[in-house]
């Protein structure tokens, strides 16, 4: 079976070092951008099976990032599931509006809680 | 002269605001280094970096349950904030209420096991047929009482859950052999930031704000809240929310 790749969208280091270091001992491939803008110049060319995507980010955020994901039809089906510190209802249905798959709170969900969304999105695509 | 007193109403209300975006700003904003905390504590705990003795171990443990305590105290207050601001917004979609209850059991079962509570669930007219309702807040309503619950009976006891579906209502009881909350506090229960003495003893990591935010999410969604409780003996709770047409 091939190794998916995950890609982690997070511009605070740690969080997405912690994500990345995770991952790789779950035995995905992973990679990493801090910013919406690295974001969108890398997912086209990375082509991630999943992006778990933060909201908050430097230069575009994490919606606009996922606009310009659904524009381009290399990266439209990508699988986004959002991490992020807000939980408010206008964002969450804002997210679900786009296309992501999933919504997780930040501090809300170990990691095997997100293993299990990781895995479902994987292996269901929802 | 008392704080209150200098501000008009209008003064008050927006002090009140004031309060509440600084509140959820940085109640935001707590949350990435208490993420960092709770994730590098879990790849500590897994020891791929390292094995631990039992001591750092504990230690870990230790950090872990404090970070839960803050974590839970800043969800607390995002709440709180929300209600303050009247952001309280349903979102209804069909939900089945058994796997919103054993969710909850689920997620607490660290908790019944520590304590050896025998802990029924009884479903009236089963099977339950899926509701519309708004599923987050249904499940922080019944997650709240349910964990009020656990945390307030001493080891050994009952907690029993009944759920009923009537034709435009769900009606659900919460009923524990615990503490009981002294007939003096029971007017109060519903307020910020309190907390029973007998309760604070048995578990001194609560805010005080779990059932004020519970009984607000109670009436947002139309429902009802009340209980019944006498100290030593254990409480039950009531709860019954209207249902929207399927």
């Amino acid at each position: 079976m091939t190794q998916k790749k995950i890609a982690v969208v997070e511009d605070e280091e740690s969080l997405r070092r912690v994500l990345v270091e995770w991952l790789e001992l779950e035995g995905y491939k992973t990679v990493g951008a801090a910013s919406g803008q690295e974001a969108v110049v890398m997912l086209p060319r990375e082509l991630p099976d999943l992006i778990l995507l933060d909201v908050i980010l430097p230069e575009l955020n994490g919606f606009e990032v996922m606009e310009r994901l659904r524009e381009n039809p290399a990266t439209a089906k990508i699988p986004v599931v959002i991490l992020s510190n807000l939980g408010d209802d206008e964002q969450r249905h804002r997210a679900s509006k786009l296309g992501a798959v999933d919504y997780l709170v930040k501090a809300e969900h170990d990691f095997p809680s997100i293993k299990r969304v990781v895995e479902r999105v994987l292996n269901h695509g929802v | 002269m008392g704080f209150k007193n200098i501000f008009r109403r209008q003064d008050r209300a927006n002090i009140e605001n004031i309060q509440s975006e600084f509140v959820s700003l940085s109640s935001h904003q707590l949350r990435t280094p208490l993420s960092a905390i709770k994730w590098y504590a879990e790849l500590l705990q897994g020891q791929k970096a390292g094995k631990l003795t039992d001591k750092q171990l504990l230690y870990l443990r230790e950090i872990t349950r404090s970070n839960e305590r803050a974590i839970s105290l800043v969800n607390d207050l995002l709440d709180v904030s929300r209600i303050q601001e009247g952001q309280i917004h349903l979102e209804f979609r069909p939900t089945k209420v058994e796997s919103v209850v054993e969710e909850i059991l689920d997620n607490q079962s660290d908790l019944i096991k520590a304590n050896h509570t025998n802990v029924n669930f009884e479903i009236k007219n089963s099977p339950l047929p899926q509701i519309q309702t708004d599923r987050d807040k249904l499940k922080r309503i019944l997650s709240n009482i349910v964990s009020n619950a656990l945390r307030y009976t001493p080891p050994g006891g009952n907690v029993h859950i009944v759920i009923e579906r009537t034709d435009d209502r769900l009606i659900m009881t919460v009923g524990d052999s615990g503490v009981g909350i002294p007939v003096a506090d029971q007017r109060k229960v519903f307020g910020k930031f309190f907390r029973s003495a007998n309760v604070i003893k048995l578990a001194p990591d609560g805010t005080g704000l779990g059932l004020f935010i519970t009984k607000s999410l109670v009436d947002a969604m139309g429902g009802k809240l009340s209980f019944r409780s006498k100290e030593g003996e254990g409480t039950t709770f009531y709860l019954t929310l209207p249902l929207k047409n399927n």
